[in-house]
Formats: C-alpha cells, sequence, structure tokens
C-alpha cells in the first residue's frame, strides 16, 4: 500500500442571506467562496431557436475553469425539472493557485447547491489525486495528475481530467485513490452537514 | 397523514428506506433498479403510499389553494407576471382579479388599458394560487376575493418557505394591534389594517419592526412559524428594547421553543 497524502479542509455553509445557497471551502492552499441564485425566471429567451431553453433550466457558471464545472453539473442537476429558469453558480477562489483549485470548486458549489435545496441526481464531490515521487497525493500538486468529478451513490464519473503522461497501470492506481478519497469526503460531508 | 419514516439527513443520490410498494413524490425519483432515490438534501417523510423528500432551503413549490405573496414583475397583455420565489414567475390573468368597482362582466379593452392602474410594476400584493400546469411548474394565481390584492402600510419578511405550514387562518392579527399575512411561498406581509387614517402612527409602525425582526429571528432558528408561537416569541422576548432584538443573545432564548410547545 502506498502511503497517501491529503490535505485537511473545513466548510461553512448559507453565509449569505441574499443567495438562495451559499458555501465557504478552506483547505490548506486554498479558500474558495461559491453561491447559487435561482432557480428563477429566464428573461432572454428567443422564442424559435433556443427551444430547448423552455424545456429545462439553463446553468450560467461564472468561474475560472467554467467549462468543466458546467460540463460536470449539467448531468448532475435535474435541470428538466425547472423548465423556463435559470440557475446561476458563481465560485471565486480567494486565495490560492487556480490550476490547483478545480476539484475544490466542484465541491464548494455542489455544498452551495446542496444549500440552496436545488434537485440533483446524486452528490458530485471531486478530488484530484497525482504522483509526488513514491507517494500519491490527494488535492495538491504532481504529476501525473487526475482530476475524478465522482458521484458516490450512482458509482459514476462525470469528468475525468489528465495531465501529464499516463500508462494505464498508473491510472487505475490514482483513480482508484480519488474515488476512495471522495468516499470519505461524502461521508464528512453527511457527517457534518446541519 | 405524515407518517415520518426517520428522522435521518438525507443527500442527493441516497436510498431513501421505504417499505416495498411506494411511490416517489417531491424531492425524489425513481431508480433504474426501481428504488426510490433522493434529489435533494432532506428529511424524508411519507404521506400514505407517497415517499417525499422535504429539502432544508429550497425554492417555493406552489400548490393549489395555497395563499401567497407576490411582486410584479411584468405587466403584459392580458396578464402580470408576479414574482413569487418560485423557479417560475406566476401569471395573474385580468380575468382573475376582482375590478375595483366590484362588478362581474367580461373584460374588455378598455380594462386592459387600465391594468396598470389596478397593479403597476414593482406592487406588492397578495393571491392564491388557482391552478398549475401540467408539469407542476407554471403557477396561475387569482385575487377574486376581497381579502387578496394590493398590498400597503407594512413591511415584507421573506423566510424560508418550508417554515410556514399549512393553517386554518393565513390572514390574522395580533394582540389587536399588528396584522399578519402568512404567504406559503415564504413571504410575509406585517401591516398596520386601518383605512381611516392616511399615516401609520409611530407606535405601529414600531410594532411592525418588532414582529418583523422576531420573524427574521425565528427564520434564523428554523423555528415553525404560526401566530401562537410568534406570541410565544413575542412574550419572551417582550423586554428586551426594539434596538437589541436581532442580537445573537435573542436566538439564543428562542431556540428551543419548538421543544416547549
Amino acid at each position: 500500500m502506498e502511503e497517501l497524502v491529503a490535505e485537511a479542509w473545513s466548510f461553512s455553509k448559507s453565509f449569505d442571506k441574499t443567495a438562495s445557497g451559499s458555501a465557504y471551502l478552506e483547505s490548506q492552499s486554498h479558500k474558495i467562496l461559491a453561491t447559487v441564485n435561482g432557480p428563477k425566471e429566464y428573461y432572454e429567451l428567443s422564442s424559435s431557436e433556443e427551444y430547448v431553453r423552455h424545456s429545462q433550466a439553463t446553468l450560467q457558471i461564472e468561474s475560472a475553469h467554467s467549462q468543466f464545472i458546467k460540463s460536470a453539473f449539467g448531468s448532475t442537476i435535474l435541470v428538466d425539472r425547472y423548465p423556463k429558469a435559470v440557475i446561476e453558480i458563481k465560485i471565486q477562489i480567494i486565495e490560492g493557485k487556480e490550476s490547483t483549485a478545480l476539484p475544490l470548486m466542484i465541491n464548494a458549489a455542489t455544498l452551495s447547491l446542496l444549500d440552496a435545496g436545488i434537485e440533483m441526481r446524486d452528490t458530485l464531490i471531486a478530488c484530484s489525486a497525482a504522483r509526488n515521487g513514491e507517494k500519491i497525493v490527494i488535492n495538491q500538486e504532481g504529476s501525473p495528475q487526475v482530476i475524478v468529478g465522482y458521484l458516490v451513490n450512482t458509482d459514476e464519473i462525470v469528468m475525468l481530467q489528465e495531465t501529464g503522461g499516463i500508462d494505464q497501470e498508473r491510472l487505475a492506481e490514482l483513480l482508484r485513490a480519488s474515488i476512495d478519497s471522495c468516499k470519505t469526503f461524502f461521508n464528512y460531508l453527511q457527517n457534518n452537514f446541519n | 397523514m405524515e407518517i415520518e419514516i426517520e428522522r435521518n439527513l438525507v443527500m442527493p443520490g441516497d436510498v431513501v428506506p421505504c417499505p416495498t410498494g411506494s411511490m416517489p413524490g417531491y424531492g425524489t425519483y425513481q431508480n433504474e433498479v426501481g428504488e426510490i432515490v433522493s434529489n435533494v438534501m432532506g428529511y424524508p417523510a411519507m404521506y400514505n403510499r407517497l415517499v417525499c423528500v422535504n429539502s432544508l432551503r429550497g425554492c417555493y413549490i406552489g400548490e393549489t389553494g395555497n395563499v401567497v405573496i407576490g411582486r410584479i414583475s411584468q405587466v403584459g397583455n392580458k396578464r402580470w407576471k408576479v414574482d413569487i420565489g418560485a423557479s417560475q414567475e406566476a401569471a395573474l390573468q385580468l380575468s382573475s382579479i376582482d375590478l375595483p368597482t366590484g362588478e362581474h362582466r367580461i373584460r374588455s379593452e378598455e380594462d386592459q388599458l387600465h391594468m396598470r392602474e389596478y397593479f403597476n410594476h414593482n406592487d406588492l400584493l397578495s393571491a392564491e394560487v388557482q391552478s398549475k400546469s401540467q408539469e407542476g411548474k407554471a403557477i396561475n394565481l387569482q385575487t377574486r376575493s376581497s381579502k387578496f390584492g394590493k398590498l400597503k402600510n407594512g413591511m415584507l419578511v421573506v423566510v424560508s418557505p418550508n417554515l410556514v405550514a399549512r393553517m386554518r387562518q393565513h390572514f390574522c392579527q395580533l394582540n389587536n394591534e399588528v396584522d399578519i399575512i402568512f404567504g406559503r411561498n415564504g413571504w410575509i406581509w406585517v401591516y398596520y389594517n386601518n383605512t381611516n387614517e392616511l399615516e401609520v402612527p409611530l407606535i405601529r409602525r414600531q410594532q411592525i419592526v418588532r414582529i418583523s425582526c422576531l420573524l427574521k429571528l425565528m427564520n434564523k432558528a428554523l423555528v415553525m412559524i404560526s401566530p401562537e408561537k410568534i406570541q410565544q416569541v413575542f412574550e419572551r422576548t417582550s423586554d428586551i428594547e426594539l434596538e437589541d432584538l436581532l442580537a445573537e443573545s435573542t436566538l439564543e432564548r428562542i431556540k428551543d421553543i419548538d421543544a416547549v410547545e
């Protein structure tokens, strides 16, 4: 068994009374704020070409890595439950590197979506696992690295990002490590969310 | 009838423990295996065979017959769009309001020209949910009763919709002083109901602010809101000055009010 190194982190929620949901996540290297607004009426509807928008909610994400985050949450949030509506997610990195913040940003967004009571298929948790010499590090820099967006209950990966050259064996190892830490993360969340 | 299943917090994706033959209600869906899975964070409850998850927070889901408070966001051709804090704005048709003259007739084009006199942009109003669309998201409102209509002489407090349960009377008076309308969408209107005086006297205004502060505190302490509870909270905090009402120490005092009954 290889050694795992993970960062301790903590969170708080509902700090912003004007937003529908909000969360603050802090780890040793990062401080991240996320707020959710909506679901509320989406005004910029043009009748013919964007017909799809009438049948489901639109996600608007304002943050770094917004494309990754949008694709991850697009398949997790039950958008068809909110026709003609818009859900705004804003994520800010107050402190820390943008390049390593992605998993924490997704977790902060999940927390604020939970806080807002938005219907989701499952709880999306993200983790990164990387190799740093002989050790596998979680949510820290290293190469090669994988970032996994994982649905804990349905056992599905909705987002996967790889950097650095990874062979099959290494990939399996890193995936296993990150999925395990996603589960640990989820348990921690379940026990501490109140 | 409501049966509590287990007082365990469930997260989205968690399987809700329930007897076989149960049906998925709001806050849940059925997965491929046939298990009932929660899709919000909250506490599961069972109504006969219907399994639901009551989320801790979340936007208002309309139900026919609910009293709600809303704000006009658009004046349209034959209808108003009303923001009631739901995922979509509700519609109020010109034909489903009471004309100020009290007549009952088909609305003409003349009435359409006067729509801004009845309700203008940003006006607050109380109304009732008349119907919901098939898929259950679009809401129609009506104000066809003298008790509904435009709101004035008061203050709006927005609380979590889950804290306002269905009650016998959504329009009530507290201590013969201040009137309250409880909107099921979590919007509560605290006001002074006297049509004879043009201006609200200072003492009444202070009482309105006091009740509004109490409602905000109850929202913070997650206490179910009802006229009786407000009365209890009011008595417990009657010795505190209005200026100090929103302090943390007051919150401590009302936290256990649900347990006392």
